[in-house]
């Protein structure tokens, strides 16, 4: 079922949505029009046995950046994320997370959780400073943020349960069993160091690769590279 | 709310290249509600000052015009500066994102696009926290 958001043109900018700075337009569209103060995704994957929540954070609008979240100790990590994973409706907290509450001024906090076909599942945080929110209100925006998380989901190749990889993914899987650095990579592809390096995270991520070694060697197991 | 984090500010280098000079002071106006870095900006007008600015220093992100003459789009400019081994963030700034040759904006080598509307303190932080956080090496160090 493929449904549009209530507002055309942050349904166009979703529609057209890329990477992860077109999602964080987007969610940002989103947040403003329904008075949220910021956000942030986390995709319940991939979690350790030491948690760090700016590893599993795909997007936030936060202060400092979903780097900050490097700071949260395991414990409130750990207590976040059995919250976070639990979760199997949408739910308003009346504070926000002890984990988030520094990074994430608000009187109160919405969390919306989405399970992907994947299985996998992301849990949008919103940080709300308002008190009350009538019903309707609140029911319009799960559904549009909910548009979007699925939308993410897709982008990020949660969609399929045998993970579908970019081409740029392989080119630099590729030029990574050559033994090339990241930015010696940008500088054959055309590319900034950055960008290399989100390919290799979510290459990385995508066949559950521990370290670059262990990337090429699965990536070379399942045929991805040869 | 502001950015009211207790932290030393980070330091960030901008070329802004752009052919209309109100956009450098417009950035400038709100680059001053970034509380959460210290933004230096330089401003160029064309390409080949920008590339020469590059040449002469190290910068952490681009800002560029889509239209900048006399070159049609991004798809020529950006190229132009990723030959010039320049490996930082590019992004694109134009009125309008909404053609479908923005789609193609990662195969051109840019980072992201972003409407000239859409620039706030907001969205500027993002881009500075988002593009110059250190991303290299994922779970390197759980080996």
């Amino acid at each position: 079922m493929n449904l549009d958001l209530t507002d055309e043109s942050i349904d166009a900018e979703l529609n057209r949505a890329i990477n992860r700075t077109d999602f964080f337009r987007v969610f940002r569209m989103l947040a403003d029009r329904y008075g949220f103060l910021s956000f942030a995704v986390f995709e319940l994957t991939g979690v350790r046995v030491e948690p760090r929540l700016d590893r599993i954070c795909l997007l936030a609008d936060l202060p400092r950046g979903r780097g900050s979240l490097a700071n949260v100790s395991s414990e409130e990590s750990q207590a976040l994320l059995g919250q976070l994973a639990g979760l199997r409706r949408p739910a308003i907290l009346p504070e926000p997370p002890a984990a988030l509450a520094p990074y994430m001024p608000c009187r109160r906090a919405n969390l919306i959780p989405m399970t992907a076909l994947t299985g996998e599942r992301l849990v949008l945080v919103l940080a709300d400073d308002l008190a009350t929110r009538p019903e309707a209100e609140v029911a319009g925006a799960i559904f549009d943020f909910l548009q979007a998380l699925e939308k993410l989901a897709v982008a990020e190749g949660l969609d399929a349960e045998t993970p579908r990889f970019r081409r740029r993914e392989i080119e630099v899987v590729e030029w990574t069993a050559e033994g090339k650095t990241s930015s010696e990579i940008a500088l054959i592809l055309g590319l900034s160091e950055y960008t290399v390096n989100e390919y290799i995270g979510s290459a990385m991520r995508k066949l559950d690769a521990l370290n670059r070694i262990h990337l090429v060697t699965k990536a070379i197991r399942v045929g991805i590279i040869s | 709310m502001g950015d009211g984090v207790d932290e030393q500010q980070k330091r960030i280098g901008v070329l802004l290249i752009d052919d209309d000079p109100t956009e450098y002071e417009i950035i400038q106006y709100k680059l001053k509600k970034v509380e959460s870095h210290d933004v230096a900006v330089d401003f160029v007008s064309t390409l080949d000052d920008g590339l020469q600015k590059l040449a002469e220093r190290s910068y952490d992100i681009i800002l560029i015009d889509n239209m900048l003459p006399p070159h049609n789009d991004f798809r020529q400019t950006v190229p132009l500066i990723r030959k010039a081994r320049y490996i930082g963030p590019i992004g694109i700034i134009s009125s309008d994102i909404s053609s479908n040759y923005f789609q193609s904006f990662s195969e051109f080598g840019a980072d992201f696009r972003m409407s000239k509307q859409e620039v706030d303190a907001r969205s500027l932080r993002y881009i500075f926290n988002e593009f110059t956080r250190d991303n290299s090496l994922p779970f390197d160090d759980e080996v």
